[in-house]
């Protein structure tokens, strides 16, 4: 039973970026070549943006975009609050999907949230490694959910966050960002893991997405009751 | 002279050589069925909009069933077109091809909703929230009226019929598409910067002196150990912010007081009169696939018999009309929600609809919701047309359990609603 208790798991956090996701690609399913779309937010008035195309596009506070499962991203967080000049370089790495009804899937992105504690960490010369996992509705903490704030909890080393992630819900994406100096070798491409292809939603896109149907009220006339007839009491 | 014959070497090589060559186009071919996909360029443009990828091919590719193909050495492909009607249909090449599946890619949030064969719709499980019906078909009351087996996000009526029975009937099931996600962090004191640590050596000239004797070595060159120790401190703390429990919402002051809303404006919920002409409306309400089949829904035991199934449907919106001998009783129980899904603090409506569907007064009509842990009841929201006593009482998973106790009895043919809202968690 004890040994039951802990399985062994195939894959660790410590795994090069973009080893688990590509492993997932493996298994086969509806996982390749499939764009999911993620919603990266820069909080506390930092920007992020996206790298494609084999070049960094214009910041803004939230980025969108359809992201595939196996490569890594590269994103580059700017415009830090009193650390001005400064840029924290994460990547980011899908390992599974999510399969909401259809016309909802740009409604209901991942969250990455890119919050200004992280960026200080990094900045000090630490690496932060985010799991971003699907919790369980059924063992899910009975709180809401505020609005531009992903609840998190820490664990401490040498506990693995994807280990940890797996046994509370789904692991969907993986976060890193740390002290790394950037090296912009544009001749091999690898600092920007080759600029995998995204996927930019559209404007009806975005306008479907933010659209909010408006809570129509029809008035009807209220349902008959008459009751005559005794029914035994209560026991 | 003798002659010697010496065996020709082409004639032994060749055959050789052929093998070899055979043997390695076979161990390549082997090699590169299932590797990984390599960390090269992408061969074709990196970003796509939803202009050049959508799920509908032009008119040149629909007219070819079979799906386009994907090969490694292909050339790049021609700029997306972003303006219909600028290149001919024929200047479609296909999709861009993927090295990882030689598939047409997907986009998101188009084509059908993917499923694995065998298993119910909604899937899957944790993207949805589910309320209503008999999870594990054990609800059952005591003598006392306490009520056993009930889980979360149970929804039963029970009830009592003139011959002092007590029955339980599920509701169906409603499924809400609300996903939430939640991080872990590990915070390492690792620097990932490259470094050089050269051992620290230390030059030292020193004289050896002895009298009359002169040496000709001048210089010694000693190496000595580092004398610091870099020792890598990881974190030791440990934090758990959890935010509070108050939330921001915005509602319309509108109330439905004695009316229907849009979302549950079906005969069944007013008059308690199935409408075929409102099959595609209710199932999106309901859109439970499994709410009527043969697993849920109508499928009770009734005087512990199993009823006659005169007709039924395994589609979303279909019903089952089940025939009883006389002097049965009967409860039909409707559940539907106001929205399919909702991000974390929206307001959900629900209404239930129950009706005496037998042949004689059934009493004690007792409706029961026991709300799942990512459902929070807005207090004051409940509304029962038929008199009744509300309670609440708190469940394991920190959400409610609903209870509505009708007064009055119910005759043969009449019904109720009960409508109260929850907040997505």
């Amino acid at each position: 039973m004890l040994g039951q208790s802990r399985p062994h798991f195939q894959h660790s956090i410590q795994d090069p970026p973009g080893t688990v996701g590509r492993s997932q690609l493996l298994r086969g399913g509806p996982l390749p070549g499939y764009f999911q779309p993620v919603e990266f937010k820069a909080l506390d008035g930092m920007e992020v943006s996206l790298a494609y195309d084999g070049k960094f596009h214009p910041a803004t506070p939230t980025v969108k975009a359809g992201l595939l499962i196996g490569p890594v991203y590269r994103l580059r967080v700017s415009s830090i609050p009193r650390m001005a000049g400064f840029e924290v370089y994460p990547s980011i790495e899908l390992v599974n999907r999510l399969y909401p009804p259809q016309g909802l899937a740009w409604k209901f992105p991942i969250p990455i949230y890119l919050t200004q504690q992280d960026i200080q960490y990094a900045l000090q010369g630490r690496y932060i490694t985010r799991v971003i996992y699907l919790e369980d509705p059924r063992a899910a903490l009975p709180i809401v959910a505020r609005v531009n704030e992903q609840r998190y909890f820490d664990v401490k080393p040498p506990t693995d966050p994807l280990h940890t992630a797996d046994q509370l819900g789904r692991p969907m994406a993986i976060l890193r960002l740390g002290s790394r100096v950037p090296r912009l070798d544009r001749t091999t491409g690898s600092f920007l893991f080759h600029s995998p292809p995204v996927l930019i939603p559209g404007p009806a896109t975005v306008k479907q997405a933010a659209f909010q149907p408006d809570s129509a009220t029809t008035r009807l006339p209220n349902v008959p009751r008459l009751f005559s007839q005794p029914m035994p009491q209560r026991r | 002279m003798r002659h010697q014959s010496y065996p020709r070497p082409d004639r032994h090589w060749q055959p050789a050589k052929l093998h070899w060559v055979l043997l390695g186009l076979m161990s390549l071919l082997l090699c590169s069925c299932r590797s990984l996909t390599p960390l090269t360029s992408w061969p074709f443009t990196t970003v796509l909009t939803e202009e050049n990828v959508s799920d509908e091919q032009p008119p040149a590719a629909a007219a070819n069933p079979t799906p386009p193909t994907v090969t490694p050495a292909a050339p790049r492909m021609a700029p997306p077109v972003t303006t219909p009607g600028t290149l001919p249909g024929s200047a479609w090449s296909g999709y861009p091809p993927h090295p990882a599946t030689s598939r047409p890619l997907a986009v998101g949030g188009g084509g059908q909703t993917w499923a694995p064969p065998g298993l119910p719709r909604p899937w899957p499980r944790d993207e949805y929230i589910f309320d209503g019906g008999d999870r594990a078909g054990q609800v059952n009351v005591g003598n006392d009226w306490s009520v056993h087996g009930l889980d979360e996000e149970d929804t039963v009526v029970h009830y009592e019929t003139r011959s002092g029975k007590t029955l339980v009937q599920p509701t169906n099931r409603v499924p809400v598409y609300a996903p939430r996600f939640v991080t872990v962090r590990r915070i390492d004191g690792i620097i990932q910067n490259e470094h050089t640590f050269g051992l620290l050596s230390n030059r030292q000239v020193q004289r050896l002196r002895r009298n009359g004797d002169i040496q000709h070595q001048s210089g010694l060159t000693q190496q000595l150990q580092p004398q610091r120790h870099l020792a890598l401190a990881t974190p030791n703390g440990f934090r758990d912010r959890l935010p509070d429990r108050s939330v921001a919402s915005i509602q319309n002051a509108e109330g439905t007081n004695n009316s229907y809303d849009l979302y549950e404006d079906f005969s069944i919920i007013r008059r308690g009169v199935f409408d075929n002409n409102e099959k595609p409306r209710l199932n999106q309400r309901i859109q439970a696939a499994k709410a009527w089949t043969t697993q849920q829904g109508l499928q009770v035991l009734i005087d512990d018999k199993l009823p006659t199934e005169f007709s039924s449907d395994s589609s979303s919106a279909s019903h089952s009309v089940y025939q009883m001998p006389e002097g049965k009783q009967r409860l039909r129980v409707i559940k539907v929600a106001s929205q399919q899904q909702a991000h974390s603090g929206d307001i959900i409506e629900f209404t239930i609809r129950f009706d005496n569907t037998g042949n004689e007064t059934v009493g004690n009509v007792t409706v029961i919701d026991n709300l799942t842990p990512r459902l929070e009841y807005v207090p004051e929201s409940q509304h029962c047309n038929l008199k009744s006593n509300f309670a609440t009482q708190e469940n394991v998973g920190q959400s409610l359990v609903l209870r509505w106790e009708i007064i009055a009895p119910l005759k043969v043919g009449e019904g109720g609603v009960i409508r109260f809202k929850c907040r997505v968690r």
